[in-house]
């Protein structure tokens, strides 16, 4: 009986890995099995060429998959960078309306993109009629409000109120400086959270989408994401290899960091207050 | 400044954050309540709800409505259920590890590389699920297949935090497989439960994602939702509109949010006055 429950949940299991496996062995085949009518899984005959007129006629792809880098990048960085201070703020330094502040956070974290888009687009819009900044269709309109998204705050906030607050006090009392609490105590033993933030803000931002098809304009400046169904349309004959490199990233950083995102992701919700 | 900020004693660490957030976020969402209201970005005569209400009549915006509500009360139950069935499955039977990192591993393909698949399986040609009246059959699912790995490491990690001993102490007491479930393992998985409900809903409006790069800004009528009429009411730039859909749909997440935070909160309290 249980042999037959492991052999459904195994099933179960290859149906999800299906897609992808797909995508894979895809990759590998030649234009005109790709075309084929039927749902085609395994290769003719095992074949680079998409690989290669991949790297060597469509180069501009890899300025598509540097555009993309760039964000995730810069937004990554600049989220915790930015974010692991107010979350320490948040969680042990007290200060009137701290509470205030953390709700409105939270508030912000479960708005979808096509409301949270629309109080940025109205800055951007002000920026350039006012003061003749240019923001929209720039990378910097995608990367301000990622990196002032609350969600990283909001994430490392849970796991700093788990610190014992017995630990931070007598670091205090033997004269050390909020600075060196934050970077001697806090960022160590945090490090599980701020390894989860990057993982979900990497899947997160290696698929933007909403932002980038309402800020930009300009084709070459759109990430991956966005520019991998112009490949659809236009090449389909290197789409698999395309869509195969673009997942790798997200792929490998999910795998090894799995262990960390479990930690973070739950103990990041439920808070484990002491 | 800094003595000045000292005076109002609010932390240093806090402002490079908080200014951030007010500029881009806050103060913008605020803001833009006064368009709501005016008629339109350029002329701010005051004219009432009158955009509210025009915004609640237009036919795309009902039609988003009713999709969006099809799909979240159909969608997030389903994966909610079939998640903790699926983390159960695993819990108990521990099955070999791959299985686990299979349904995981869909939360980190972008919507465009997967596009590829779903295209060939259900998405192109006129007799097509995606092109058919039950396109939103082929929503939930994608919506499904990607999103299972957040719930199931939620859930798991709820199993795994049970007590051991309590479970021990049912078996003991001569209790059943199904009573166990009923009485002690899903009782005492209802936090994670509600936070994987929360989860769910954030990651439910991403399922725009998959629609768009499947169908573009107007897709299927029958799987046309509120993130599209948004999406294309930054198109035409009307700003009464936009801002004024936006408090709705903002709105009404809140309310949601709100009732779930409530039952948790309420439920809690109960088991804490039980034990």
């Amino acid at each position: 009986m249980k042999k037959v429950f492991i052999g459904i949940l195994i099933a179960i299991s290859l149906l999800y890995i299906f897609p992808i496996a797909y995508t894979f062995t895809n990759s590998f085949m030649d234009e005109k099995q790709i075309n084929s009518y039927y749902i085609e899984t395994i290769p003719d005959q095992f074949n680079l060429q998409q690989y290669y007129s991949l790297a060597l006629d469509k180069g501009e792809y890899f300025k598509f998959f540097l555009n993309s880098i760039k964000l995730t990048g810069v937004i990554i960085i600049g989220q915790i960078g930015i974010g692991i201070f107010a979350a320490f703020a948040l969680a042990k330094l007290k200060f009137p309306g701290s509470n205030i502040i953390f709700a409105v956070y939270v508030l912000a974290v479960l708005l979808p993109f096509q409301v949270t888009l629309v109080p940025n687009y109205l800055v951007f819009d002000k920026l350039e009629r006012l003061f003749d900044i240019q923001l929209l269709d720039t990378h910097l309109a995608i990367i301000l409000p990622g990196v002032f998204s609350s969600f990283g705050v909001f994430l490392m906030r849970q796991f700093i109120r788990g610190i014992p607050n017995e630990i931070i006090e007598a670091a205090r009392i033997d004269g050390a400086s909020h600075i060196a609490i934050l970077f001697k105590i806090v960022i160590p033993v945090i490090k599980p959270a701020i390894y989860s933030l990057v993982i979900l803000t990497f899947i997160d931002n290696w698929n933007l989408i909403e932002q980038a098809i309402i800020f930009l304009d300009t084709p070459k400046k759109l990430p991956l994401s966005v520019f991998l169904e112009n490949i659809y349309h236009e090449d389909y004959k290197v789409f698999f290899a395309a869509a195969v490199l673009y997942i790798m990233p997200a792929l490998l950083i999910l795998i090894k960091g799995e262990g960390y995102l479990k930690e973070g992701l739950v103990m990041g919700g439920l808070g484990n207050e002491k | 400044m800094f003595e000045r900020l000292k005076k109002l004693k609010i932390s240093p660490f806090i402002i490079p954050s908080l200014v951030g957030f007010s500029v881009l976020y806050l103060v913008p969402f605020i803001w833009g309540i006064r368009y709501s209201f005016s008629r339109s970005g350029f002329d701010s005569t005051f004219v009432g709800y009158a955009n509210y209400s025009e915004v609640l009549s237009s036919g795309a915006f009902r039609l988003a409505l009713k999709n969006t509500g099809i799909f979240m009360s159909v969608a997030i139950p389903l994966i909610m259920i079939l998640s903790f069935l699926l983390a159960l499955a695993i819990y108990e039977l521990k099955p070999p590890k791959l299985v686990y990192l299979f349904m995981m591993l869909p939360i980190a393909i972008p919507s465009a590389a997967a596009a590829g698949f779903f295209r060939k399986i259900i998405g192109t040609g006129a007799f097509s699920l995606m092109n058919s009246d039950y396109a939103m059959l082929g929503v939930i699912l994608i919506f499904i297949w990607k999103n299972t790995g957040y719930n199931l490491i939620i859930n798991m990690a709820g199993l795994l935090q049970l007590d051991i001993s309590v479970i021990e102490a049912s078996k003991i007491d001569g209790a059943t497989y199904f009573q166990r479930l009923r009485h002690v393992i899903i009782p005492l998985c209802i936090p994670t439960t509600v936070f994987a409900g929360i989860v769910t809903i954030i990651n439910s409006f991403k399922v725009f994602k998959d629609v768009y790069v499947l169908q573009g800004s107007y897709p299927n009528p029958s799987i046309y939702m509120l993130q599209h009429y948004m999406n294309n009411k930054f198109n035409d730039l009307q700003y009464e509109k936009l801002t004024s859909g936006a408090y709705i749909f903002a709105l009404v997440i809140f309310v949601f949010a709100f009732l779930l935070f409530y039952i948790d909160k309420s439920y809690s309290k109960r088991v804490g006055d039980s034990i």
